[in-house]
Formats: C-alpha cells, structure tokens, sequence
C-alpha cells in the first residue's frame, strides 16, 4: 500500500500493458522493471511480471531516466560530432572511430538495433578506405554484437570477413581477435573442435597482445573442457591465468576461475567447484561492475546446485541473480533463470512451475528477439511436461523448438531436440 | 512468535571444558595459543604431526582441532575434513595458515571448517573462535516428539495446536457436502493442504483435484489456464490445451489466491459456475463441466468487493462456507512438531537421520517471527538439512542471520565492541533475511534508496 496514495501497488505486467510499445518509452519501460520489487504473495511462482511497482515511485525517478537519456544522447551527439570533425581532418578513419564509438554507447545500454545501424554506417565509410584496418575494426564490432543478439550464424560470417581482410592486411592482431570471436562464437554453439581451430589459428597469427593470447589460451581451455580433455583444459587456463596475472588483468582471472570451476564440476569436485565460483564473484566484486560475467558465473552457480540436487540453494542462488539481472536489463540471463527456476520446479514436480518456461519464451520474443534462446526455453518446457507425464504437451513444445531452430540455426541444439523427440512415446 | 512452549530445562553449570588439540611444530605461536586458550579456561596440547595427532584424537576426546598448515593448505586441510568425518565424537576443526587465500578461505567454508586464522595470530580472533566452539559445545540436545498426522485432515496435515480444531471440525463437516468452501489464512498457513483434505474426504475423493494459483499465472495465460485453448488462438499456443475446469471435471477445482484475479475474468468463472459450462480460447463449442470449487485467498474479499476490484456474486458463489486458518505463531506447540516432521521428511529425502533438537536450536526457532508461516518453516528446516551434519538439529545450522542478527544471543560473553561497518552490514543482512533477498523491500524498509542498498550489499559481500 502506498502511504502517500493509500493505493495498492501494480504489478509490473499491468503496467508493461499499459505502455505502448514506442522507442521514446523504452528507457522509462527499463526503469520501470529495475525499480520494481518482488512481494511475498507469490514468492515461490514470482516471475518478474509478478513483481509491484508504485507509480509514484516511479514518478520520482523520472528526472534521474531523463538525465540518464539525457546524459546518453549527449555522448552520442559528441561521438556524432567527433566523425564530423574528423572527416574535416580528412580523417575518414578517426570518422569510423567515432561512429564505432558510437554503436559501442548504444550496445552499453542494450540497445542493439540502433548500435547495429551505427556499426553499419561506420563499416560502408571503413569499406571505402585505403587503410582496411577500421573495416577489420568494424566488421569485429558487429560480429560481436550479433552473437550477443544470439545471432550466431551471423556473426561468424562478419568474423570471418574480418578475419580474410585483417589477414590481407598483415593486422595480426586484427587477426587474433577475429579467431577469438569465431571461436567464441563456436563456443556458444558448442562446437568445441571448431572453436579449438580457431583459437589455435589465433594464437599462431603473430599478435603480441599479451591479454589477447590469454583469451586465446582462456578459449581452448574451455573448449577442451566442452571435449572432456580435463587436463590439457587444466594447462590452458594455467596458460591463460599466468598472463592475465602479469598484465594485471583482473576479468581475465575471474574468466580463467569461472571456467577452472566448471572444470571441478566434471570432475565431480562440487564443493570445490563452489568454493572457485564464488571466489570468482569475490574478484569480481572488487573489479567493480560486470553484470554480464556476475551473471554468467552465478548461472552456472545455479546450475551446480541444481544438478547437486541442492533444491533450496539453487532457488536462493537463482533469486539473487534475478534480482541483478533485473537491475541490470539482462533480459536474456533473466530467462535463462527462469527456465532453470521452472527445472526446479519440475524435479520438485509443481505443475505450476510452467509460469517460469512462459515467461521465458516471453522474454525471448522482446524488442531484441533471441530465438535460439527461445527455442531451448520451449525444449526445456517440453522436458518439463515430459516430467509431469504430459508427453502430447511436451510434444509441442519441443515440435516448436524445432521449428524456431529451422531458421536460426544451431546444429548440436537441434540434434538435442531432435534426439528427446524421439524419446517421447510414438516418437 | 510468542513462547508458549515449555523450553527444556537446561542444567545451571554445565560450561564444558575446552580442550584444544593443535597439529604443528611451531614453538612460539604454540605457547601463544595454549596461553590464550588457558585464559579462556581452556587447554591446549600439541600433537608435532598429523600421526602423532590421530593417536591422540583416538585416545581422548576433544573439542577443537587446530592445524597449523604451511605448504599445501588446501589439500591438507581436505585431508582432515576426510579423516574427522570418520571420526566418532569429533572435534571442530580451524586452522592456522600463514596467509590465507580467499580460496582457501572460501573452501574451508565449505568444507564445514569453522575458521581459517592468519599468522601472526590475531588474539581478538582466536577468541572469538573458541567461544564459537563452546557456545556450540554447550548445547544441549532433546528428542525430537512424535509426528502423527491428523486422520482428520486427511492424514497429510501435522498439528497438535488447539488452534487447528475449528478447522478439522470444519473440513469434516463440509467435506461430505457439494458446497463451495472459501479458505482464508496467510501465505504459508497450508491453504492448498486443507483444499485436499476436504476433497479427499469427499464423495469426489476418486476424481481428480485440480489447482490453480490464480496469483502466480501471467494474466495473459491465466485465462487459457483455466479454460484452456485451440491450437495457434493466439500466439504460443502451440498445441490444443485442455484448461483445469475440464481438467477437474467430477472432481474438485481449487482456486489459490482467487483475490488476484481481474473482473474480466472474475465474471468469466462466475459464468462457468453458473451455467457449468466453459469455452476454450478460440473455440466455439461449450463444453460441459461438473467442479465442486474451493477457493482460497490471503486477502480481505469483503474489502475488495468496497473497493470495486472483487464481484460480489462471485464471493457469495464461492464463500458458501469459509474457513480460517491460523497463523504458525498462533499454533502454540505445532512449530516443534512441525520442525519434527520436516526434519523426517527432508531427512529420508537427503539420506540424513534426525533424533533430536538442540536447545539452542530450538530457542532460535521459537524466537523467530514466522511471517511465512509453515512455508517459511518448511524452506529453514530444508535448508537446515541440507547443511547438517549429525542427528541432531543444532543452532549452527539454523539461518546464519538469526544468530548474529540479534534474534537470540547464543553467545552470552561479551563481545568486543563492533565497528559502525559491522553493525550496518548485519542490520542489512537481517533486514534482506526478512525479506529473502528482496533488495527492493529491505530498501524501503531501510528508508535508502535501492542503488545505495544494492552498492553496499556487494561492498559487504552480503
């Protein structure tokens, strides 16, 4: 109850219906979800949709969501500037930079549409210069953008042009990064023989960047991890750790943690798996603010409890990331927590859990669609029905994840979707 | 919670010796530590290695193993874990590393160790372990009561209260009867567990009993929860979908949370109870429905029908007859029978035995304000086993918060005084105890603003 108003607060999903879907809205939408805060009513089915709002909280913070556009379009008008300036320099390639500059503010605050169209602006002048370094630079930018828009069949294709055109150019390092996201990006799609190629095609590019041989190191440990070859996974992240320490890389550590801990996980060394975890997030505390790699480590947290058969500790790990994926407008994390929330539901056999796997598929179809998420959200789903002894409804689900992955792509998800398919009976 | 239970009588003088065994070779820090341990009126002997260690933990008994660990601190330190697991009547385990690592430290938490010391030896530290050590020593511990489920309730519902009568006199007076029953109680009083009892005992016992948490379903899928869908209605309803009226056709509907609900839809349920059929979304057929309906609310209906936001056709449809569950904090003795029965249950479902209750143990529970009632005491007893280690429930598996946040001193000697930074970060810690984490509402509650909250959670790393 509110003690100015005397009303009741509402709940988010009331207020999201209200508000139109326009781009003018989208910072005061993103605020209205940070601000929210979770009742005990429905605690253990709240999903964010759930959570209350006061509006005359949310009042209140309109002059700090206007400062922060303002603040926002101020950069973005200077980084606009900043290419004017350097295109009366005659400097086309300082004009790339301050466009790339540009995308890079747009990609902070999740806006990834508009960050692709400076990107895209900033790649047609690039591809006009003399100098393709900024081309190399560019195409980088927007592979990296599109894996993490999911879009992973695309972003390979943009790494792969960068990689032909920094080889062209001798820009070795130019070359390495490009591996690096290639093999990130194999990475995500677990095809780790692939993504071991690559990593090793960058390390043998020639580039001198100590923290850039550490990630190249950091990716075939984890790609050995994904392969089951602990030890030469062991060596890597021992590779990679070492010069992360000597270039003081403190994120580089927290990766190389992150990782060694999943590494004690296949090996069935859980306590010690959770004990490196949470170093990692100690680290990382005191790095300051990584919502993406926070996120990242305390999922796979919730997982390790989860797959410990640690019920409760998996649902406290799973609210506490909640909440900073929440703050964070990590909507993509936010549903990856809800579909492992809904598979405690599941082992926990409450019916009622499926209004974890709806909101994922929700979340999924936001303003920055994520379909290969969407399609494992409706996988998981199906598994979900298949655990309550819903097989026709599991079906479904999983016919539906099926047909996303179509068009988006991903072989070894498909193959997974396919193969608990055919488990189902008359499959 | 009001303390309406006898609390076990506990002996006047039964401060136990501490008797501490240190593992290591390192003459000046020893002598330091036997004559800190003597000032708490304790002893201390030295065991020169980890052989000459075992034959004395074989021989006598003891209450804290300290090793003094050098090279291989983690490894080391997991040896003992696995040596004193095996290990009847064993003794605590810290240790001493000359500078621990926030690995280490991490690990050992986990491992169950109950410090990691730095060397130099930090007096004010090493105290405050060894009165941790004996406040754990001193608890004494009782045999848990019997649990004998109410055959009133249908078997399934655990109480002993008097509170409970009206209630299992009111699920059997209505249970035989067609009549809509309307439960009222708090979240957490076991609203859904009464909905059973009452079905269970009915002449639709054989039939299925369906619920519905109206409050946890998005609005936008509760409709088709309830009703159900064709294929492609809308989108994601990717298959034909049969709604839980059908669903608990000649059984039992209970609708959970029915307050929460719009008064589209309101009118909608209404229209099916009424005419006892239903429509599917995007369907054009009715299809016939035969539910006896149960509802349930933590709300005040009365007052959303004044507000305009609850139908009052609805509530008299529903309400013919209501019943009111009570509190957990005015359920008198059920908290330990209750704790009792949850211990058995999370106990066979984690493989673990549990005899008895500490009296510490027990005073944290009755001193605990049960906002969550019966849930809420079901997740700390789960959680409580999950981490205990023995037959017994003792304090120290209780949440940490309720034993450093002031809600019973279990440690009765003086503490040294605490730095302002301590004091804030336990107040927060209590305060996101009591709202599970929720930064949110322990940032109203706190009178900051949510950032400020959340920047000093991490800075604390709460």
């Amino acid at each position: 109850m509110n003690r100015g108003t005397g009303l009741p607060p509402l709940r988010v999903e009331q207020a999201l219906r209200l508000l139109p879907d326009v781009d003018a809205l989208g910072p005061l939408r993103a605020f209205l979800l940070s601000t929210s805060q979770g009742g005990e009513d429905v605690a253990p089915y709240r999903t964010v949709g759930k959570r209350y709002l006061q509006p005359t909280d949310l009042r209140a913070l309109v002059p700090r969501a206007t400062a922060q556009v303002g603040a926002h379009l101020t950069a973005l008008y200077q980084a606009a500037v900043d290419a004017l300036e350097a295109e009366q320099r005659d400097d086309p390639a300082g004009a790339v930079r301050a466009l790339l500059t540009a995308g890079e503010l747009e990609e902070r605050v999740r806006r990834g549409t508009q960050a692709r169209a400076w990107y895209d602006h900033a790649l047609r002048i690039a591809e006009g210069l003399r100098d393709r370094r900024p081309e190399v630079t560019a195409l980088r930018r927007l592979g990296h953008l599109e894996a993490g828009r999911d879009a992973v069949e695309a972003a390979a294709r943009l790494y792969q042009r960068s990689l032909a055109v920094a080889e062209g150019e001798m820009d070795h390092e130019g070359a390495a990064r490009a591996c690096q996201g290639l093999g990130a990006v194999a990475l995500a799609q677990g095809k780790w023989q692939g993504a071991e190629s690559w990593f090793r095609r960058g390390l043998q590019s020639g580039a001198e960047d100590r923290v850039l041989i550490g990630r190249l190191h950091l990716g075939l440990g984890d790609a050995a991890r994904g392969r089951g070859q602990l030890a030469a996974a062991a060596d890597r992240l021992a590779l990679a750790r070492e010069l992360f320490e000597e270039s003081g890389h403190g994120t580089g550590i927290v990766h190389v943690l992150n990782v060694s801990a999943q590494l004690d996980v296949l090996r069935e060394r859980r306590a010690e798996a959770l004990a490196t975890f949470r170093e990692a997030l100690a680290r990382l505390q005191a790095l300051g603010e990584e919502p993406r790699l926070e996120l990242a480590i305390r999922l796979n947290i919730c997982q390790l409890y989860f797959d410990w058969g640690r019920l409760p500790d998996a649902e406290d790990e799973i609210r506490a990331a909640e909440e900073t994926a929440i703050v964070h407008g990590a909507t993509r994390d936010l549903a990856r927590l809800y579909m492992l929330m809904g598979k405690v539901r599941g082992r926990q056999r409450d019916d009622t859990g499926f209004v974890f796997f709806a909101m994922a598929v929700e979340l999924c179809r936001g303003p920055e669609p994520a379909p290969r998420l969407e399609a494992e959200a409706y996988l998981e789903y199906g598994l979900f029905r298949k655990e309550l002894n819903d097989p026709d409804e599991a079906r479904a689900y999983m016919e539906r994840a099926h047909e996303i992955l179509d068009g988006a792509g991903n072989g070894p998800l498909l193959a997974r979707i396919d193969a608990e398919l055919a488990q189902l009976p008359g499959g | 919670m009001t303390a309406q239970q006898p609390l076990p009588t506990v002996a006047p003088d039964r401060t136990p010796t501490l008797r501490v065994l240190a593992v290591g070779d390192s003459s000046p820090l020893l002598r330091e530590l036997a004559r800190h341990t003597e000032a708490m009126g304790g002893v201390l002997e030295v065991a020169p290695d980890s052989a000459g260690a075992l034959r004395v933990l074989a021989r006598e008994r003891w209450t804290l193993l300290l090793v003094l660990l050098e090279e291989d601190a983690e490894d080391r330190l997991g040896w003992w874990v696995e040596v004193l697991r095996r290990m009847s009547g064993r003794p605590r385990l810290a240790a001493l590393v000359p500078t621990p690592s926030i690995g280490l430290s991490l690990r050992a938490s986990q491992l169950g160790v109950m410090d990691v010391l730095a060397a130099p030896l930090d007096r004010e530290r090493f105290t405050d372990l060894l009165r941790r050590v004996r406040a754990a020593e001193r608890e004494t511990t009782f045999p848990l009561p019997e649990v004998k489920p109410q055959p009133l309730g249908g078997g399934r519902i655990v109480a002993e209260s008097p509170a409970m009568l009206p209630v299992f006199r009111a699920i059997a007076q209505v249970a035989p009867s067609p009549v809509s029953v309307l439960i009222l109680g708090d979240s957490g009083t076991g609203k859904e567990l009464v909905a059973q009892a009452i079905h269970r005992q009915g002449p639709r016992s054989t039939q299925p009993f369906v619920a519905v948490n109206c409050a946890a379903i998005p609005e936008n899928l509760l409709e088709s929860e309830l009703f159900g869908h064709e294929k492609g209605s809308f989108t994601g309803a990717v298959a034909r979908k049969i709604g839980r009226f059908e669903r608990a056709t000649r059984g039992t509907l209970f609708l959970d949370e029915i307050g929460d609900m719009s008064l589209a839809l309101q009118g909608k349920i209404l229209r099916a109870i009424q005419e006892r059929e239903v429509e599917r979304v995007g369907g054009s057929e009715p299809i016939p429905v035969d539910v006896r309906m149960i509802a349930a609310t933590n709300r005040d209906l009365k007052r959303l029908i004044a507000e305009g936001r609850f139908r009052e056709d609805l509530y008299y449809r529903l309400a013919v007859v209501t019943i009111a569950l009570p509190r957990l904090a005015d359920r008198g003795d059920d908290l330990m029978v209750l704790t009792a029965h949850f211990l058995q249950e999370f106990g066979k479902q984690y493989a673990k035995s549990f005899t008895g209750i500490t009296d510490q143990a027990l005073e944290l529970l009755l001193r605990h304000d049960w906002v969550g009632n019966v849930r809420e005491l079901r997740n700390v007893i789960e959680r409580s086993v999950l981490v205990a280690d023995g037959d017994a429930l003792r304090a120290e598996y209780l949440p940490e918060e309720w034993r450093t946040g002031g809600d019973v001193a279990v440690e009765p000697e003086p503490r040294s005084l605490a730095t302002l930074r301590d004091v804030e970060a336990r107040h927060i810690a209590r305060v996101l105890a009591h709202t599970q984490g929720q930064i949110g509402e322990a940032a109203r509650i706190l009178g900051v603003h949510r950032n400020t909250l959340a920047r000093k959670v991490r800075e604390y790393g709460l």
